[in-house]
């Protein structure tokens, strides 16, 4: 089956290329905006798939099943938050939308411009999105290199997956910009949604065996299924609200929104996403159940190795096994490396725009800054590669830690749009504040205080030295 | 500025969501019950799962009913 997989993915990163090279000839300028945001031209079809491709990464597909066996089925949390993630939107993308198109917005740094007019909070909000972003395109890179090693049964070693993979991906990207992306992204959407969606039928006839299993776990692993205790439901409530609030202001979905053509397409993809988390999350729950008594007989294994296990698995066991293995192992790399694309064309848009163009290429034109992207681009990725080759934390941290320093820019967007005594000042203190809480605490080994996720304390902390420091300054 | 702060959704929409987010964790429900299996999970877990869904369901409505062009 390995030796099949490969030539599965060897034909998979041809279409990837040929997808690159098709999206370079259909681009209408070398501007900023059609590298960046394909012109601000995608429609709600494409919008949908391009924001479920980013949003569900390597950290949802490989690391929900993983939780689940490791953890027990208080992990269903990460369904609460992949919703919250819509909803959080919600609380700004019409604001943010509505002036986006009228002020031709490329990066969010844009938006705290526009809002705040104070440099030196742009560029320390900046600074930090710059930081999440690098920890994510991490953690993508060290689980394409997961991915491959583990489907092909070690035929492809980890280094040379992340290597191979990381080139495939920045030679289509830098051909076609976003909307080599966005299609990328269409394609892998709908490979992943038909091989999960198949998965789960040949789950769900099996509702005995399912009840065969809770029982086996109230018996033999009852830590794993019982109520969970009041300080995991505080543990609960603030991941969701943590991750929920933090995922929505990833600078690629940021950019998602700018990228709507229209307002009927923004709602129309915003209205299906919201569902997106049951039809994903609640089959990856399922597995990571029914993989937790096969875990049992097999000892010191990876966790992050959970689904490709069970994917192979089920691959032997029929055809229709089989095929439907095969597009989710292609839908899941496909996962990773369009969410590693989009962190990476959003980092090389803030660090050329936002940063370069503002200090040492301040008076270089658009194209130029363009190509600066591009070769920015090659130069992050090769940095992180680098690192991925040399491990040292495992995938659920590594998301924890983004989203403790990433959450502290949600209120630049929350109370941006919402809030008119918020000033700039207070702003920037506020995120000092907030920022220096989280990275402090994260040095420290503090993941939680009281249960509570450091992160969203740290949060908190934010807004409400927003609001203090506004007012005083005000005054 | 003061155009774009405008509001889209009222106030107790975010209530509701709220009350949604309250219901999706299960505090609420007691120990025995709570373990009683349906469809072979735990109630708990699909009470879980349930507000899950309500939540999306109310997310499409209030999208439509009151994100309009300004």
């Amino acid at each position: 089956m390995s030796t099949l997989i490969v030539i599965c993915i060897s034909l998979y990163l041809l279409i990837l290329i040929s997808i690159g090279l098709i999206a370079h000839k259909k681009r209408q300028s070398n501007s900023m905006k059609d590298h960046y945001l394909a012109g601000g031209s995608l429609g709600a079809f494409v919008l949908l798939l391009t924001l479920y491709a980013t949003q569900y990464s390597a950290n949802t597909l490989l690391v929900t099943p993983a939780e689940v066996a490791d953890k027990g089925l208080g992990m269903i949390l990460i369904l609460g938050y992949l919703t919250f993630i819509v909803i959080s939107y919600l609380t700004f993308a019409p604001q943010l939308f509505r002036i986006s198109k009228k002020r031709n917005f490329i990066t969010p740094g844009d938006w705290f411009d526009y809002r705040f007019r104070l440099p030196s909070l742009s560029l320390i909000a900046n600074f930090v999105l710059i930081i999440a972003s690098l920890n994510f395109l991490l953690a993508q890179l060290m689980a394409m290199g997961h991915l491959v090693n583990g489907i092909t049964d070690g035929q492809i070693p980890y280094r040379a997956g992340v290597i191979f993979l990381a080139l495939v991906m920045i030679v289509y990207e830098t051909l076609g910009g976003m909307r080599a992306v966005a299609w990328t992204d269409v394609a892998q959407g709908i490979m992943l949604f038909i091989g999960l969606g198949g998965l789960f039928f040949i789950l769900l006839p099996d509702l005995e065996g399912l009840t065969n299993i809770s029982k086996w776990l109230i018996k033999n692993e009852p830590q794993k299924i019982n109520l969970p205790d009041p300080n995991f439901q505080i543990y609960w409530a603030s991941t969701v609200l943590m991750i929920g609030l933090g995922a929505a202001v990833y600078p690629q979905a940021i950019q998602r929104i700018y990228a709507a053509r229209s307002l009927k397409a923004l709602k129309r993809s915003m209205s299906a996403m919201v569902f997106m988390p049951l039809f994903t999350v609640l089959i990856l729950f399922l597995i990571g159940i029914v993989s937790i008594p096969h875990f049992t007989a097999i000892e010191k294994i990876s966790h992050d190795a959970v689904l490709p296990y069970m994917l192979e698995y089920w691959g032997s066991q029929s055809l229709l096994g089989l095929i439907l293995t095969l597009m989710v192992i292609i839908g899941l790399l496909a996962a990773i490396m369009s969410t590693a694309d989009s962190v990476l064309l959003s980092l090389s848009s803030i660090i050329s725009k936002d940063i370069l163009g503002k200090t040492i290429l301040k008076d270089v034109s658009e194209e130029q800054l363009t190509k600066t992207g591009k070769i920015l681009s090659w130069i992050i990725i090769w940095v992180m590669v680098f690192f991925a080759l040399n491990p040292k934390i495992t995938l659920f941290r590594t998301i924890e830690l983004k989203m403790q320093i990433l959450i502290q820019t949600a209120p630049l967007f929350l109370l941006g749009v919402h809030s008119k005594k918020v000033t700039s000042k207070g702003m920037l203190i506020g995120l000092s504040i907030g920022f220096a809480f989280a990275v402090g605490t994260f040095f420290l080994g503090l993941k939680t205080i009281a249960g509570i996720q450091v992160g969203l304390i740290a949060f908190f902390l934010n807004v409400l030295g927003c609001y203090v420091f506004s007012y005083l300054f005000k005054n | 500025m003061l155009n774009i702060m405008k509001k889209t959704f009222p106030s107790w929409v975010w209530i509701t969501y709220l009350l949604l987010f309250s219901l999706s964790i299960p505090w609420y429900i007691p120990e025995k019950p709570a373990m009683m299996l349906i469809l072979g999970l735990p109630l708990w877990v699909i009470a879980s799962i349930l507000s899950v869904v309500i939540t999306a369901i109310f997310t499409v409505w209030i999208i439509n009913k009151y994100w309009k062009e300004k």
